[in-house]
């Protein structure tokens, strides 16, 4: 009996923490900041433990399965929050905020994730994604600054969020009328049979897609991530932006392979133009922005048109190249926010422009490692950052997607542009600011991201091997 | 003669790794930057070494490349990096890495952040080594691009450019470039399914669309790289205005990859799509030679002098890529390897002539009269700058100019015509800086080229007097040393 449930270790890790946490925010008088970070931590590492573990045995095998695709998402899931929760660890000891609200519904917010990513089932897949989602309403209300944007902010995140829950949630009843059941494999049944399908399939179907592209942020839908990132706590805007998108990209994939796949044609046409809409906003909004959160907000938008225009297809090649793609953009932004972390004056953290002009005078690896991380997404060889544009566009030349090509290049001139204004304020500009010490552990964290994108182009085959014989388990 | 030493990569490897120690270098206020660059011209130093015993062991009567080194990348898509050598790249590197050290000896003492400027610097020569020694298209795009991140970072720190924009629609309009050949790039790897070798790129049977496309998408590039028209502005816009002497040369040195694109991927015989094309490139090639010689005859300013004899010089040279035979290669090799150390020798004492001239509040003309050995340099290179026979320059530029005679003799008598006026400009400058009939100040700023900076100035041009016997005449042959 117990070795059928020693699967669920990684969820049940998680849960446990989190009620450990409760506890000790309930009983414990003199918790700091990093009391809550050391139980997240300790709670998160067993979890990825244990994910390594068991990564393709199920607990719920009628509702969630594990396999080497699914694990592969929760792992990079896993070690983003551990690094990304060590590093805003720095922001609450620095302000001195309470960490235990930021902690525990990070935990729990992964927790459901995973769960989601596991799923094989749409009532599953519907309480967990929506359920996560919504959790980052509570997370945009962290911290005590900017509080009437914040309030602005959060409301409106709220009202869209439940709209689009309700509008998962009426698409799984219609699938459930249409197809009798809710799992994946009964859907894919139900739509194989083409010739039989109604228009209300298809609107069931794209009810359970447009949610999961309204979380990515795509173009129509990206006014709340870019309203969220500008008035978030650093520690919030840096985990909206590096850890949920593996998760939404891995369900998008699951539900369209394994559910909706005999209709995808007629949804793919949607998705390219949504992905042409984000490139071409994403350039733009990049260029009208002197917020340097709002800036990389914005660029955010063209990296996720990249990934969603090379997914379109969602073969094999796709897959591989979208998730390239994704894992060298998460890198590099995640380098760009641990820079964020060192960029702080009289104890504000900057992110105007203007702010951190002549950074590179004082603080030269900060300086330096954001340009490296700057020239990663603009895919300059010899970076990491080529490796995902050399992926996107090959597959691409594959698919014969000349356009759209030419379209994602060109487009990415416009983006240089914009980071161009940002090397011109770090290198060029003279300093009006002065800058405070930064933290060891940031220096750590960009020293191991730095030698990951440095060193990663120079032999990627044996980790990409790797990723490519996980990915295809999708199949 | 075949080695198992790993040269190629060594020589790539060796800027990267005088970058790392140039980048741990501590420098404080007494020693004024002085760690960095003994640790960078230790660098450069060390690769002028590797390189004088690679041509050693180089076969230069064998055709195609040698000393091959392939590297598996990627699995999907298959990708190999190849990186070889013949004569005509080991050339370039060579005049590169010896421009650069001139440059970085004229820019010791400017007041800058001299770190930065020496580890961009490296980096720059690092990526234009592996550009040169690319021997198969992927290699040969990524160091296309990757020199653009060093060169941006050495121009915007130290160049001076006063209009940011210039520089940002600079490095797009570089970066644009690159995107076309990674363009051509991607769709000639899906086409053969393979890496295709720089050299069979002309080879590929591809279907006229495809042709069309594949071709104007390299042409661009390389020509993005070249101050011809309509491509001229960015280029002289930014070289114009720069007053570091090592950042000059750098930037100057990239017209020089463009025309060493289409060395590599012109085939000798054109496709019959371009042939249509290739009488409208020359006669823009032409024009422009034409119109820069002239702009340099009229300015003033020596810089500008200077960026136009050595855009002439890249269009000379690119007009000869275009000849329809192999034999030429080797004539422009041997002349680049002086033009770019001639250039650099000009643009290092021009600056060093521009700071006396401040320091002694005077016009500069006269100058070289109160400066005997400066002078005696600076005549030397404006001397083998027009065609004296003092450097390879002379008797290869003949051979070049004499083959474009034999092509078309319009086209012929105009660059003639450039080379004349080009020669005019630098005669002129040189006139105007030793005119004996002005009165210089005695002022204790005012000094002579150091005894330690002549002797290396003297040495440079006994080298490069020898080129004029024999251009590979510090090879020693058979690989013994």
């Amino acid at each position: 009996m117990i070795h059928k449930y020693i699967a669920a270790l990684p969820e049940a890790s998680l849960i446990i923490g989190l009620i450990v946490m409760a506890l000790v925010n309930l009983f414990r008088k003199t918790n700091t900041p990093k009391t809550f970070y050391t139980l997240s931590k300790f709670f998160l590492a067993f979890s990825l433990l244990t994910t390594v573990l068991f990564y393709n045995r199920s607990w719920l095998p009628q509702f969630l399965e594990n396999n080497p695709y699914t694990s592969l998402f929760k792992i990079i899931i896993c070690i983003f929050t551990l690094t990304w929760a060590y590093l805003s660890c720095k922001w609450f000891l620095n302000k001195n905020y309470p960490s235990w609200s930021f902690y525990s519904l990070m935990l729990l917010e992964v927790l459901l994730l995973s769960l989601a990513v596991s799923s094989l089932n749409f009532v599953v897949l519907v309480i967990a994604l929506q359920g996560a989602f919504l959790l980052n309403w509570c997370l945009i209300r962290l911290g005590d600054d900017e509080e009437k944007k914040k309030l602005g902010a959060s409301r409106r995140f709220l009202c869209f969020a439940l709209l689009f829950a309700a509008l998962s949630a009426a698409g799984a009843v219609l699938l459930l009328a249409r197809a009798g059941s809710l799992d994946y494999e009964a859907v894919y049944k139900h739509f194989s049979h083409v010739s039989k399908l109604m228009p209300v399939d298809y609107t069931a179907a794209a009810m359970m897609i447009l949610p999961l592209l309204f979380m990515l942020g795509l173009v129509p839908f990206h006014f709340w991530y870019i309203d969220v990132i500008g008035v978030a706590v650093l520690p919030v805007g840096g985990f909206l932006t590096i850890v949920p998108l593996f998760a939404y990209v891995a369900c998008l994939a699951d539900i369209v392979l394994n559910a909706f796949f005999p209709v995808w044609p007629v949804f793919k046409p949607v998705l390219i133009v949504f992905g042409l809409l984000s490139v071409g906003f994403g350039v733009v909004g990049a260029n009208s922005e002197t917020n340097m959160r709002r800036l990389f907000g914005f660029s955010t938008l063209y990296h996720l048109g990249v990934i969603v225009l090379s997914l379109a297809a969602f073969d094999d090649n796709s897959i591989l190249s979208g998730f390239v793609y994704m894992l060298v953009y998460v890198l590099a932004m995640s380098g760009i926010y641990t820079s964020f972390l060192g960029m702080r004056s009289k104890g504000v953290y900057l992110s105007e422009l203007e702010s951190v002009s002549g950074l590179s005078a004082v603080r030269p690896y900060i300086a330096a490692g954001f340009l490296v991380f700057l020239i990663s997404l603009i895919s300059t060889p010899p970076l990491l950052g080529f490796l995902g544009k050399l992926s996107v566009v090959n597959n691409l030349v594959i698919q014969g997607e000349y356009t759209v090509m030419l379209f994602i290049l060109l487009a990415v001139l416009m983006l240089v542009y914009a980071y161009l204004n940002v090397i011109k304020a770090l290198y060029f500009d003279a300093r009006i600011n002065t800058f405070d010490r930064v933290d060891k552990g940031v220096y750590i964290c960009l020293t191991v991201n730095l030698i990951l994108v440095l060193i990663s182009i120079l032999n990627p085959k044996y980790l990409m091997n790797d990723v490519e014989a996980m990915l295809v388990t999708i199949f | 003669m075949t080695s198992s030493f790993n040269f190629v990569s060594t020589i790539i490897a060796v800027p990267f790794i005088g970058l790392l120690f140039a980048l741990a270098a501590k420098d404080d206020e007494k020693t004024r930057d002085r760690n960095v660059f003994n640790v960078s011209i230790f660098a450069l130093i060390t690769n002028l070494f590797v390189i004088w015993r690679m041509f050693a062991l180089l076969d230069v009567s064998k055709p195609g490349l040698q000393m091959v080194e392939r590297y598996e990348w990627l699995e999907n898509p298959k990708i190999s990096i190849v990186l070889g050598m013949d004569v005509f790249s080991l050339l370039l590197i060579l005049a590169v890495h010896a421009a650069v050290l001139i440059g970085m000896f004229g820019a010791r003492h400017n007041k800058e952040d001299g770190k930065s400027l020496m580890v961009f610097s490296l980096m720059f020569v690092g990526m234009i080594t592996g550009f040169f020694a690319a021997a198969d298209i992927f290699s040969f795009y990524i160091f296309f691009e990757a020199m653009l991140l060093p060169l941006f970072m050495i121009i915007g720190m130290f160049g001076g450019i006063r209009k940011q924009g210039v520089l940002a629609r600079f490095f797009i309009y570089n970066l644009l470039g690159a995107i076309f050949l990674f363009f051509a790039t991607v769709v000639l790897y899906n086409y053969q399914s393979a890496n295709i070798a720089l050299n069979e790129v002309s080879r590929v049977d591809l279907n006229i669309r495809q042709e069309i496309f594949v071709w104007a998408a390299i042409f661009i590039s390389f020509l993005s790289r070249i101050p011809i028209w309509p491509f001229h502005y960015w280029i002289s816009s930014i070289s114009t205005g720069l007053r570091n002497p090592l950042v000059f040369i750098i930037t100057n040195i990239i017209p020089l990859t463009g025309v060493y694109g289409f060395v590599r991927f012109w085939p000798k015989t054109v496709p019959g799509v371009l042939s249509y094309f290739m009488i409208i490139l020359e006669i823009i090639c032409v024009i422009s030679m034409v119109f820069i010689a002239l702009i340099g005859l009229i300015n003033k300013d020596i810089q500008y002098k200077i960026f136009s004899f050595m855009t002439v010089g890249y269009i000379i040279y690119l007009l000869a890529a275009f000849l329809p035979t192999d034999m030429v290669l080797q004539n422009i090799g041997y002349s680049l390897f002086s033009f770019l150390i001639i250039a650099a020798g000009l643009e290092v004492l021009s600056n060093y002539l521009e700071k006396q001239q401040e320091c002694m509040e005077i016009s500069s003309a006269g100058i070289l009269c109160a400066l005997p050995r400066a002078s005696l340099i600076f005549s030397f290179f404006v001397l083998a700058a027009i065609g004296m026979p003092l450097s390879s320059m002379f008797l290869n530029n003949f051979v070049l100019v004499a083959d474009l005679l034999d092509k078309n003799v319009k086209m012929g008598s105009l660059v003639v015509f450039s080379l004349i006026v080009i020669a005019a400009a630098l005669l002129q400058e040189l006139y105007r800086l030793k005119d004996n009939t002005c009165v210089l100040p005695e002022k204790p700023c005012a000094a002579d080229i150091s005894a330690r900076a002549y002797g290396v100035l003297l040495l440079i041009c006994g080298f490069l007097l020898l080129t004029f016997v024999n251009p590979l005449w510090f090879v020693v042959r058979g690989g013994k040393l």
